[in-house]
């Protein structure tokens, strides 16, 4: 029984690394019916500019130079779609895609050119504490992560929920037309989901850095696609189905590791997201256009 | 088609045909093999994509498949290439068929992820089960193809794959004039109205999957025969997705299209090769600007490039400009 | 039909171009290296061409070869070997192109392989270490101990070490696997099976938690991590963070400086084979050291890779070759196919009937953040 609680907070760890990222996905989306396969990648930034720019170079403290680098990694989010993606406002939605990935190789390459290949070393910013319980082992990062991940994700909902802008988002994904003349700006709204959705896949790499010790230029794709997956499964632009479908993956994963076999566990934790589609087409959710407001 | 029209084709095809009697050099010969290998890729994705609407981020993966079906009947069957030609073809063809029945209730973005689970599912197969496939270390050695007991060489390879690449541009136009192409384009543009008019959409859905995975199987039996050499990492997302690029940057849905992204996109990278680091960030500079110029018009991209550099130099130049833009 | 006339005609010209190109300077001898310079796993293929720069700077500051200087060509491969392929044909068909050192990635090697025997091009691979290498062709040598030779005996010295409950984490692909299949029979040519056996995905897996769950409960004493260093950093932070602390073999992969930079504290313990390690007291190895750290500390380099010296003494070969038969490649193919006792700094390099190596391990322990010589008797 403590091994399948072990898998789970492990599972459950990574859960929520990509539900955060899958955030980013279903944020853009809901706006721009498109997805952003640079996401990843710009996430990748925001870790870089983290540990190599402001703490590395600048030497400030880590906890301001995360604020700052969530700061910066939604700034180039809402630039890049400003650049890029403006421009192709009326294009068929491929079109979109191809830029995106043209995008996404412009980072990734940019990061190995100005960075380096090698992987670049996090420093331990938080202290190596062991809790046992139940026959399990869980560290200190385990609940740093689960907490601030909570934090986020319920900070979002109240902001979708609560706020003006929350309901302007709602409306411009459910129609943008229809938004456009009642009066909000869906421009602004639209930069407003890049940066956030940017913000968010910072946290995520930025996590990843610190639990794993290390980043590398390409983990924006690594990362990318199964957030990605876990983003449609739970419902594409749907916020609290991408929170689900990166939970689900997780485990999934880290189960589906444990007790078939470690070799296939990518293969399987995709193979049951698809059946799940097959069962659900419009992912556990439902997804934009057929309305936000599920829950 | 008008006389003009023949004239056009008549000297592409001499150029395309001329290639290996007037290039020796064996490099070139292997870009030109490898291009028309991404035109008949692409062609073939073009009708699950183009035609019919569909997106499949899994056609590397049937390029596998039928590398793989070729490379086991050669080295363990010991067939002889031209029925592994076929035999590549059918095996991708059924895996499509697999993939092409959930694409009946799933679509868009949802059936992508259908499509790139199924393309992991067989990698980590190719990779894990190693009694059949020799997993991720390949299998080496696959008796490359022979005509009358001579090696079929650069130049043989270079026309079998002219061959492979004309037919599917073949059937993408057949079908794209016949009854069944505009039972696609219908499904393509409004599936459900499609249905309600009477169209059987699930049957040309799934044909479509058919025909586009039997074209890439092919191409994989044709590959392993040529590099003589197959293994996972030779048929990854990145390249599925590579020629997902090539179809939608040439123009998804036309004939010529995926041939022009194929182009672009097998030849940058060799032709950037001098960049070295930056080759890879160059190439995805040249997808934004191509795209954003496609949409725009590059007549618009000059004008609005030159408008900028404007504002940022002084007057003499900005003059200048003008009067070029 | 104008894009058609476009297209042929774009391409017929950048066909004339293309095989206008390569028309740099013939007075050098060029040597080509051909390795993943960009993409997931670019960082061996840096240090491998340093290693090879620095045996050409060392040449060169002599006077060449017979007057002549030695130009390295890099080119990459991005560890594809439809890259490799490409690379392959481009060096082929490029007559000033006298040798190859190249791949670092078995498949990309295995797939290169044919083009090169078919062009008469000879190529040593620096750090391809498939078994299948052996039997590439006549054209294709190698300075890396095949896996065969590596994992026979990491787990022979586990064995020997008192470890009976013994694991093999491996990379699921051809490194990996190789690895983990000569494990396993080396294992039961012991009488024994491994206790636990998890397979990764290399530059995608990076998280270890179920292997280290699953061997923690199957009560494994002794791991064989048949990995690069990435993942064993990874691994031994992850396992010390879920409080499981296993004897950590990481054979070849394992000897790599940053591990400890990546793992820190979790890094102690950890034993690696190598063929070449930095404090090693034999005066080829400590020269080769003062050369690269005197050529590379302007760069911020301070640790000396593994990576280097194989590449270096692979160059080093081809340039003996060059000096002894001429500078074409038949010549240098003739000279390899007969190389025996060559002083290398990994060790005295033969190559075999087969161009394969068997350069003798040593076992190494982190201890202190360091590397240091290790004896199983010791234990």
């Amino acid at each position: 029984m403590s091994t399948v609680l072990q898998h789970t907070i492990n599972g459950l760890t990574l859960g929520t690394i990509y539900a955060l990222m899958a955030l980013g996905y279903s944020m853009v989306y809901g706006v721009l019916y498109f997805i952003n396969f640079a996401h990843g990648d710009v996430a990748m930034v925001g870790a870089y500019l983290w540990v190599v720019v402001l703490m590395g170079k600048m030497g400030l403290p880590s906890g301001l130079a995360i604020l700052l680098s969530l700061i910066l990694t939604a700034f180039i989010g809402i630039m890049i779609d400003r650049i890029v993606y403006v421009p192709l406002r009326r294009a068929p939605r491929l079109a979109m895609i191809i830029s995106s990935l043209g995008v996404s190789m412009i980072l990734s390459t940019g990061a190995e050119v100005v960075f380096g290949v090698f992987q670049q070393p996090v420093p331990a910013i938080i202290p190596n504490k062991i809790f046992r319980f139940g026959g399990a082992v869980m560290n200190l990062h385990h609940l740093i992560i689960l907490l601030v991940s909570l934090v986020l994700m319920v900070g979002l909902q109240l902001l979708v929920y609560r706020t003006k802008m929350g309901v302007a988002l709602r409306a411009v994904s459910f129609s943008r037309e229809t938004a456009g003349v009642m009066g909000i700006d869906t421009d602004k709204v639209t930069s407003f989901a890049f940066g956030l959705g940017s913000l968010l896949g910072a946290v995520a790499a930025i996590m990843v850095g610190i639990y794993y010790g290390s980043i590398y230029p390409t983990m924006g794709a690594t990362i990318g696609i199964k957030a990605f997956t876990a983003a449609v499964v739970g419902g594409i632009g749907n916020i609290p189905g991408a929170m689900l479908g990166g939970l689900l993956l997780g485990v999934l994963e880290s189960l589906a590791g444990a007790y078939i076999s470690s070799g296939y566990r990518n293969a399987i934790a995709f193979s049951a997201l698809v059946i799940v589609l097959l069962f659900r087409p419009f992912g556990l959710l439902g997804s934009t256009g057929r309305g936000v407001d599920r829950a | 088609m008008t006389s003009k029209r023949w004239q056009a084709t008549a000297l592409a095809a001499a150029g395309l045909l001329g290639v290996p009697l007037v290039v020796g050099n064996p490099y070139i010969l292997h870009v030109g093999i490898f291009l028309l290998m991404y035109v008949a890729l692409s062609s073939s994705l073009n009708i699950v994509l183009g035609l019919a609407g569909q997106p499949s981020l899994a056609h590397a993966t049937f390029l596998g498949v039928g590398a793989y079906a070729a490379a086991l009947a050669a080295l363990r069957l010991h067939w002889p290439y031209w029925v592994n030609l076929g035999f590549g073809g059918v095996t991708a063809a059924l895996l499509g068929l697999i993939v092409g029945l959930p694409s009946v209730r799933v679509r868009g973005h949802h059936l992508a992820i259908v499509t790139i689970g199924f393309a992991q599912i067989v990698r980590l197969i190719e990779i894990n089960w190693d009694r059949l496939t020799s997993g991720p270390m390949g299998l080496p050695g696959i008796p490359t193809a022979t005509i009358a007991s001579r090696p079929f060489g650069r130049i043989g390879f270079y026309y079998l794959f002219l061959l492979i690449a004309g037919a599917t541009l073949f059937v993408v136009n057949r079908i794209s004039r016949s009854r069944i192409g505009r039972a696609l384009a219908a499904v393509r543009d409004d599936e459900m109205a499609a249905e309600a008019l009477g169209v059987d959409t699930r049957y040309y859905k799934v044909y479509a999957f058919v025909i586009s995975t039997f074209w890439a199987g092919v191409c994989g039996a044709a590959y392993a025969h040529y590099m003589t050499f197959v293994s996972p990492d030779s048929f990854t997302q990145a390249d599925s997705t590579t020629i997902l690029c090539m179809v939608i940057l040439g123009g998804s849905g036309t004939l010529f299209g995926p041939v022009i992204g194929a182009s672009v996109l097998a030849l940058a990278p060799e032709l950037l090769r001098f960049a070295s680091g930056y080759r890879y960030m160059l190439v995805g500079l040249v997808m934004v600007v191509a795209v954003i110029a496609r949409q725009s018009g590059f007549d618009r991209l000059w004008k609005r490039t030159a408008a900028m550099l404007g504002r940022l130099l002084p007057f003499g130049l900005r003059g200048r400009l003008h009067r070029n833009g | 039909m104008k894009q058609v006339r476009v297209v042929v005609v774009v391409g017929l010209i950048l066909m004339v171009a293309l095989s206008a190109c390569s028309r740099g300077s013939t007075k050098t001898l060029k040597i080509a290296y051909v390795g993943p310079l960009s993409g997931a796993v670019a960082g061996i293929g840096q240090r491998s061409l340093r290693g090879i720069r620095l045996a050409a700077d060392e040449i060169n500051a002599a006077g060449g070869i017979n007057g002549r200087l030695i130009e390295i060509v890099p080119y990459d491969d991005r560890a594809d070997p439809k890259e490799a392929a490409s690379v392959a044909n481009l060096l082929a068909s490029n007559a000033e192109i006298l040798a190859v050192i190249g791949h670092n990635n078995s498949s990309c090697t295995l797939a290169a392989a044919p083009i090169y025997n078919a062009a008469k091009l000879p190529d040593i691979s620096s750090d391809s270490s498939s078994p299948k290498i052996t039997d590439a062709g006549p054209y294709i040598f190698r300075v890396r101990n095949s896996d065969t030779y590596t994992v026979a005996y990491n787990v022979e010295k586990m064995w020997e070490a008192g470890y009976r409950k013994i694991g093999i984490l491996y990379e699921n692909n051809d490194f990996g696997r190789g690895g983990f299949e000569v494990g396993t029979a080396t294992l039961k040519s012991l009488g024994s099976a491994p206790a636990a056996a998890e397979a990764f995905l290399l530059g995608e897996t990076k998280d270890f938690s179920t292997a280290i769950t699953n061997s923690k409960k199957a009560g494994v004493e002794a791991i064989l991590l048949y990995g690069n260093q990435t993942e064993i950093a990874l691994f031994v932070k992850q396992a010390h963070l879920m409080d499981y602390k296993p004897s950590v073999w990481g054979a070849t992969g394992g000897f790599n400086p940053e591990i400890v930079l990546l793992a820190g504290p979790d890094a102690e313990g950890i034993i690696a084979s190598t063929v070449f390690y930095p404090e090693d007291p034999r005066p080829e190895v400590q020269n080769y050291v003062k050369k690269f750290l005197a050529k590379y500390k302007s760069e911020g380099i301070t640790e000396v890779d593994t990576f280097g010296p194989t590449a270096y003494d692979a160059l080093r070969i081809h340039a003996e070759a060059i000096k002894k038969n001429g500078a074409t490649r038949e010549g240098i193919n003739k000279y390899l196919t007969t190389l025996k006792d060559f002083p290398g700094v990994i060790g005295t390099i033969t190559f075999d009937q087969n161009g394969d190596v068997q350069i003798p391990l040593k076992l190494l322990i982190i201890k202190g953040g360091q590397f240091v010589p290790w004896d199983v008797t010791k234990k």
